[in-house]
């Protein structure tokens, strides 16, 4: 398979993916971006030790988290400068807001409330919450890309809802 | 309904109701521009061998002829040595 047939196969499920993890319509589009650009560069190497839509689904998670892991910083660094630039009432360096398209406008409060809960999932708990209820998958195809047993996976999907579930009676919702 | 259980219905309800969106068309264009630039970009393994081996050369030459030219300075030294013709701004040798 050439990497246009490749991407006209994927193009959804890795944008969809983007999406459930960044919240964020144009970081979804940049995210999608990158990752093919990763599968292109490393599609010679590929060997088909899995296959080709666990591989992507890897590289897709992997790239998101790291997003995530340079949003966390960049947040930090708007602290920090926000103590040395009082003057500004809001957040320089501010991140992204709450734009899924995939999301109805009645809803969009009680999930942008939910994805908060989410985001403060530890990485485990956040993929197998999104492989299994976002993306619909088995578990037996979540266990595979997340490399534990599908056993392993529905427990991290439990204590995943429990933490949700914690975080909504703390702050009252 | 147990109060406890409300929850993660809502969860589930409200991850059900998210729906699949279509990726932008404009995504590959965007894709292909960038793997083009980054082929650009790359250097060939080939020349990259090249430089490294004309730097490595380069480097062995410099030095033999250093130490060529260091040899005969020092055979210089000692000609110079030998027939007392140091440059020495005393006229009368005392």
């Amino acid at each position: 398979m050439n990497f246009e047939e490749l991407y006209n196969k994927y193009k959804n499920l890795v944008f969809n993916l983007s999406l459930s993890y960044l919240q964020n319509r144009e970081d979804a589009e940049d995210a999608t971006q990158e990752i093919f650009v990763k599968i292109h560069s490393k599609l010679s190497s590929f060997r088909k030790a899995s296959k080709t839509k666990t591989w992507i689904y890897r590289i897709a998670i992997n790239h998101c988290l790291d997003v995530i892991k340079a949003r966390k910083r960049i947040k930090r660094f708007a602290y920090i400068t926000n103590i040395f630039y009082p003057d500004s009432s809001e957040l320089k360096h501010d991140i992204s807001d709450f734009n899924h398209p995939g999301v109805q406008l009645e809803q969009k409060e009680a999930t942008a409330k939910l994805f908060d809960c989410i985001n403060l999932l530890p990485e485990q708990q956040k993929t197998a919450l999104i492989l299994t209820k976002i993306d619909g998958l088995s578990m037996k195809e979540a266990s595979e890309i997340i490399g534990k047993s599908p056993k392993s996976v529905e427990s991290l999907v439990q204590r995943a809802k429990q933490k949700i579930k914690k975080t909504y009676k703390n702050e009252g919702i | 309904m147990n109060k406890n259980t409300r929850p993660p219905d809502k969860i589930d309800t409200l991850l059900k109701g998210i729906h699949k969106v279509e990726a932008p068309a404009f995504l590959l264009t965007r894709i292909q521009v960038q793997t083009e630039h980054l082929k650009e970009s790359t250097i060939p393994i080939h020349r990259a061998y090249s430089a490294i081996f004309a730097f490595a050369l380069l480097f062995f030459i410099n030095a033999w002829a250093i130490q060529q030219n260091s040899n005969s300075n020092n055979d210089v030294s000692v000609v110079i040595e030998e027939m007392n013709i140091l440059s020495n701004e005393n006229l009368y040798g005392d």
